[in-house]
């Protein structure tokens, strides 16, 4: 299984023409064929052919200065506009949509050599930690069938798990990265708001909305980004600050990182076999030289109320595009959740209660990035949960939508405040995988790989393969 | 406890232009209640005094310069529409004959 290995050996290999581009690409999707009957990580799938094709060029093509992703399969959110592909953000309103432009990160990862595979699955929309709320097929966990893999990039994390793909791009608006990456045992960064560019991405509350890298690994990760931040001309939130050279923090120690608890997520509403799980891993941090300490960030308490109400407005309005006119079906094609997010967001905005609601989140808002300011003076990063409990059973969270609410308690709240986030994993509880967050200062995204990536080093949660490919011994 | 009612969910669905159904109406009361109630706890929080922040970033808008680069033609600007006529969109009718 190639598959398993991490991007820099694939790269390794294929340079050294130990392996090929062909051999990747066909893995891929004998992966997809054998086991997506099963998950359903996919909504569109790239014709074979086509991919195989684009391979045998990349392999005639290969040269070792290439980017270290040449040649290596990958697949995206369905949330990104690609040209002339089947693009639907798991929605039957764009069931037949066909792009008259990509995204720029599609383009970015494209003209950096990786090959297309497919879209992935997602709760329509982004609405969603499920990937229930698709208008496609509802995703499982290759950990357990019969449990979400998280969401709203439920299928790229799925992908990634089952290693139908090395890598995967997703979207985090209120945790869609960052718990179905800890759900599916993988690794995801949410970056700060501003460093990737979003030309393209479909939008779900667009002060929030984020494009980031999903794969095995924080050392993976730390190579996708440096390949996708960036300036964009034609995304005016997109930063102007540098860009790191993000693989250069792997391997720096952490001796003398502060690195801090915040007590706010830890306290009830958190499942006690997930919080024993994060109280394990801070002993890592401490045994690699960090010092550990609890810090307060008391109206974060708040932070479910603040988040829905300024990211339900911002999709009330986005949604308001969706006429039918100029693409697109018409607007009773919207699931049921997405009606109530609509219905919701339009309250929030309405005359006589906007003052109250949404300006009021606003207000809130700013105390949040306050209280976030004032901890990181004291420590280097925080450290917290991804998700309140265990990976759900289908169907229990669609049935409960204050409990479904609650699910972004730990992640929304990190969105709102627009700081990078590392969700990694950090072991089991029950036999299914549990993450952690690792939550930094405003571009700090390269600190995050140097905790995240010594860590991986003392643990190998990260390496351990789901259910679904021991079972099967594929 | 914020109650939304039927009607109010009937006005509200009229202007975000999505129609319901008498039980989706009810329905949706109901379940939007339930989760207004709970977001009712940030009403006393104290806010005086404090700015709203509509966006994160602190560069402000960074602007490329006015010039004319190649665009979408016409033919795929319209590809995706399901209702064209001579190079337009089709869209229904907003004015009264008269």
């Amino acid at each position: 299984m190639l598959i398993d290995k991490s991007i820099k050996e694939l790269s390794i290999l294929l340079k050294k023409k130990e392996i090929s581009s062909v051999d990747l690409v066909k893995e891929s999707y004998s992966k997809i064929e054998k086991l997506d009957d099963k998950l359903h990580s996919f909504i569109t799938i790239r014709e074979k052919k086509e991919a195989l094709k684009e391979a045998e060029k990349k392999d005639k093509e290969m040269k070792d200065d290439q980017s270290i992703i040449y040649g290596l399969p990958f697949s995206i959110k369905d949330a990104y506009c690609t040209e002339n592909f089947r693009t639907t953000a798991g929605n039957k309103i764009l069931d037949d949509f066909l792009p008259p432009y990509s995204a720029e990160i599609y383009k970015k990862i494209v003209n950096s050599g990786s090959i297309l595979i497919g879209k992935n699955n997602m709760d329509a929309w982004g609405h969603g930690g499920s990937t229930e709320n698709t208008d496609y097929q509802p995703a499982h966990n290759p950990w357990d069938l019969e449990r979400i893999p998280g969401g709203s990039s439920g299928g790229s994390a799925i992908a990634i798990s089952s290693r139908m793909v090395p890598f995967s791009i997703g979207e985090d608006t209120g945790g869609s990265i960052r718990s179905p990456s800890s759900m599916c045992n993988t690794s995801g960064l949410k970056v700060t708001y501003g460093r990737v560019s979003r030309l393209g991405a479909i939008a779900y509350a667009s002060s929030l909305d984020s494009v980031g890298p999903m794969a095995k690994s924080a050392e993976d990760l730390s190579y996708l980004l440096e390949i996708m931040a960036g300036r964009d001309s034609y995304d005016s939130t997109s930063s102007m600050t540098k860009v790191d050279k993000y693989s250069q923090f792997l391997g720096i120690p952490i001796k003398g990182k502060i690195i801090g608890l915040p007590k706010e997520f830890f306290g009830a509403g958190l499942d006690p076999r997930v919080k024993k799980v994060l109280l394990d891993a801070t002993k890592v941090f401490e045994k690699l030289g960090a010092k550990i300490i609890d810090v307060n960030l008391p109206h974060f308490t708040y932070g479910v109320s603040i988040y829905y109400l300024i990211a339900l407005s911002e999709t009330s309005s986005n949604l308001g595009r969706y006429d039918s006119f100029r693409f697109g079906g018409n607007r009773e094609l919207f699931s049921e959740e997405t009606k109530k997010r609509i219905l919701l967001g339009t309250y929030a905005l309405s005359a006589g209660y906007a003052d109250k609601l949404y300006k009021k989140a606003q207000k809130l808002r700013t105390i949040l990035i306050q209280e976030y300011n004032e901890a990181l003076k004291i420590c280097d990063v925080l450290l917290a949960p991804v998700n309140p409990s265990l990976p759900s059973k289908i169907g229990e969270l669609i049935n409960d939508p204050l409990k479904n609410l609650m699910e972004d308690l730990y992640t929304g709240t990190i969105s709102l405040v627009g700081a990078p986030s590392l969700s990694i994993p950090s072991g089991f509880a029950d036999g299914l995988p549990v993450g952690m967050q690792i939550i930094g200062k405003k571009f700090g995204e390269g600190e995050l790989f140097q905790l995240g990536y010594l860590y991986q080093q003392e643990t190998d949660w990260h390496k351990r393969l789901p259910t679904i490919l021991k079972n099967k011994n594929e | 406890m914020a109650k939304i009612s039927k009607d109010l969910i009937d006005n509200l669905s009229k202007l975000a232009k999505i129609n319901l159904s008498k039980e989706q109406e009810e329905k949706y009361a109901n379940e939007l209640s339930s989760v207004m109630g709970y977001m009712e706890e940030i009403k006393n929080i104290n806010v005086e005094n404090i700015p709203e922040t509509a966006r994160v970033s602190d560069e402000g808008n960074v602007l490329r310069d006015d010039k004319i680069e190649p665009s979408l033609n016409q033919e795929q600007s319209l590809k995706n529409s399901k209702n064209t006529h001579n190079g337009y969109f089709l869209v229904p009718q907003i004015l009264k004959d008269d």
